[in-house]
């Protein structure tokens, strides 16, 4: 079973109908990891919190986000409420944003089983045997802890079981390493698809860090100004990109193995969709950009492993 | 390498020599015993974990933070006083920059006005010569004339970063140190201010004390790098050979984690159960061997 598709979902905001995000389209399947990547403002946790059917307020959308067989965008509050309870976990960049720091970790742990009816003996037989999971040391002592005795990685742990609690169809995580150090990046991405794999979960893991998500992702999807500009097999994405914006970020970024290359630089910065020119929202900063690219908002068309919204996918610089 | 800003009795010599730093918080030490040498023009990273003591090792060589012990060279005399007079000979040697030079910057002025003042500090002069003056910084990292007239609320990320860069240059300091200085930029960004500090290396001669996380950054922004960890420096050396073959099982933790195609996660679990093995720290000496390359 699909555990998310996207489709075709644009987004505005407010009386002058801003832009936040176009024709965004993403699939993940049963037990499958996909990437979403970009740079900041690019919409990738807009797109990400739409699976949950949380909009911006005043938000209109279009299109079609469907999460484990529910119309999200169709759906009601407590149909909302019983997916985001049952169906889908996000884990966010911060876990301390997640937790309530006046609560005890047990009490995090089990609310979420004890709103589902598991009664309170099994629910905290639950939450030690998550804690275990997840690699807790001492899991009955940390169910009695609150959130400021853990470091940001241990809690970051927690907010892991608590999210996987519920054996989801989708897991939602959106930069949950960004805020961590690489060595327990390394231990967490471990975990995640050690337990992704254990559960065959469907995970959507948003960073904005291209060699992570090529590292780990089964396929990833590139966003620039609110639209996905390609998809690829993680593999395929990091040897031979096609559109010139992923090529472009591959070619920014140094790197610690291999030659040493010179980075290229980009010029301009990221735009948001509402800042971005007509046409090809990338087109003011491609090297590659002609006057076709400001006619219309390029159709994806396949290049290799890839497919690209770009005219000129694969092509070299003149 | 030399440039124009490298001559003089002196300039033979490190521009910049630590021993011996360490600080203590209350029970915690946060710097034990790190000491190294950053010639002219050369550009030496500080890498490891939050919390290893590399900002705080930043903060003390740029005299914000007392040292519990040790010395502090710049340009050949003791850096650590803490006269006005010795305040102001340490700025005019050494800036610093932050991830978020927000703070660094008077909400209330414009960029182009900010960049002005250390200037005006410490080489004062007629108002005209010194407006140029801004004008030439402002080009040099390239910023237009408008955005110099902005408030920094209103510039970027990119060209806030490049702000505080043009306003650490106005008293062609000899010395830059940067912390995090590119970690909070979108890559595409990142690039632009990673070229800008090439180019800036190249043409003046300046060295520069580059703390970061980013293995990649560090890789390639330096030419000699330390590893620490706990408030100590586990390995030392230059930055490629740091790279390829790490010598310390803790540097080699650092880079498995990288992720890459083909990321093998395993190994980072053993290169953990590998340092976790370890009885402790061993140290290495204060200033580099004849090769630059000790072992630890
Ligand atoms: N609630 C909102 N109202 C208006 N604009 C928003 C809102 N949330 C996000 N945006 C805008 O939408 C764009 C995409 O945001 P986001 O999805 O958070 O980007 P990313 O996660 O890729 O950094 C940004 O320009 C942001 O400013
Ligand atoms: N002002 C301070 N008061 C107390 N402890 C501090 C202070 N500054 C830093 N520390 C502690 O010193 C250690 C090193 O911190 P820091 O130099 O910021 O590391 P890094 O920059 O490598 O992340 C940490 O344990 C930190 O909590
Ligand atoms: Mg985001
Ligand atoms: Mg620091």
């Amino acid at each position: 079973m699909t555990a998310l598709a996207i489709e075709g979902l644009g987004l505005t905001v407010g009386a002058g109908a801003v832009p936040l995000l176009d024709g965004v389209g993403v699939r993940v399947g049963a037990g499958e990891t996909v990437g979403l990547v970009g740079e900041s403002g690019s919409g990738k946790s807009l797109t990400a919190r739409s699976a949950l059917g949380m909009l911006p307020r005043g938000a209109r959308a279009t299109g079609r986000v469907t999460v484990a067989g529910t119309d999200v965008l169709a759906a009601g509050r407590r149909e909302l409420r019983e997916l985001r309870r049952t169906r889908v976990s996000m884990v966010f960049q911060d876990p301390r944003a997640a937790v309530n720091p006046v609560r005890r970790v047990g009490d995090y742990l089990t609310e979420g089983l004890r709103a589902r009816g598991v009664p309170a003996r099994a629910a905290t037989e639950r939450a030690l045997d998550l804690l275990a999971q997840v690699g807790l040391r001492d899991p009955r002592g940390a169910l009695r802890r609150y959130p400021h005795e853990f470091s940001g990685g241990m809690l970051q742990r927690v907010v892991i079981a608590g999210a996987l609690a519920t054996e989801p169809a989708l897991l939602l995580a959106d930069e949950p390493t960004t805020a961590l150090d690489v060595t327990t990046q390394a231990e967490v991405v471990g975990l995640l698809k050690e337990l992704q794999k254990a559960h065959g979960t469907g995970m959507l893991f948003v960073t904005h860090d291209l060699d992570l998500a090529a590292a780990i992702c089964d396929r990833v999807y590139v966003m620039y100004a609110g639209r996905i500009v390609e998809e690829a097999p993680g593999a395929a994405l990091f040897g031979a990109p096609a559109h010139p914006y992923t090529r472009a970020l591959l070619e920014a970024s140094p790197s610690v193995r291999g030659e040493r290359a010179a980075v290229k630089a980009v010029r301009g910065r990221p735009r948001s969709l509402a800042e971005a020119p007509g046409g090809c929202a990338f087109r003011d900063r491609c090297p590659l950009a002609g006057d076709d690219c400001a006619r219309a908002v390029p159709g994806t068309r396949r290049h290799g492993a890839s497919l690209a919204a770009c005219l000129r996918a694969g092509e070299e610089p003149r | 390498m030399t440039g124009p800003g490298t001559t003089g009795p002196e300039k033979t010599g490190p521009v910049l020599s630590v021993r011996g730093l360490v600080k203590r918080f209350g029970d915690v030490t946060a710097v034990d015993g790190v000491g190294f040498d950053l010639l002219p023009g050369a550009s030496l990273g500080l890498v490891g974990e939050s919390g290893s003591g590399k900002t705080t090792t930043a903060r003390i060589v740029a005299g914000l933070e007392r040292a519990t012990a040790g010395t502090v060279e710049l340009a050949g005399a003791p850096a650590g006083g803490r006269s006005r007079r010795d305040r102001l000979r340490r700025a005019r040697h050494l800036q610093m920059i932050f991830q978020d030079p927000y703070g660094s910057f008077d909400p209330r002025r414009t960029v182009a006005q900010s960049i002005a003042e250390p200037i005006a500090l410490h080489a004062p002069g007629p108002a005209a010569a010194r407006h140029a003056r801004v004008r030439e910084l402002l080009d040099q990292v390239g910023l237009s004339a408008r955005a110099g007239d902005s408030l920094p609320r209103d510039l970027s990320g990119g060209q806030r970063q490049r702000a505080a860069i043009a306003r650490a240059l106005g008293v062609a300091p000899r010395v830059l140190i940067l912390d995090e200085a590119v970690a909070a930029l979108d890559v595409s960004v990142q690039a632009q201010i990673l070229t800008l500090l090439d180019a800036l290396r190249r043409d003046t001669g300046i060295a520069y004390l580059f703390v970061g996380h980013d293995l990649a950054v560090v890789r390639h922004i330096t030419d000699e790098v330390l590893v620490m960890r706990r408030g100590r420096v586990v390995e030392r050396g230059g930055t490629e050979r740091v790279l390829r073959e790490p010598r310390h099982p803790y540097t080699r933790l650092l880079l498995d984690s990288v992720p890459v195609p083909g990321w093998d996660l395993e190994r980072v679990a053993r290169d953990r159960r590998a340092l976790d093995g370890l009885p402790d720290d061993p140290d290495v000496p204060d200033s580099p061997s004849p090769d630059g390359d000790p072992t630890c």
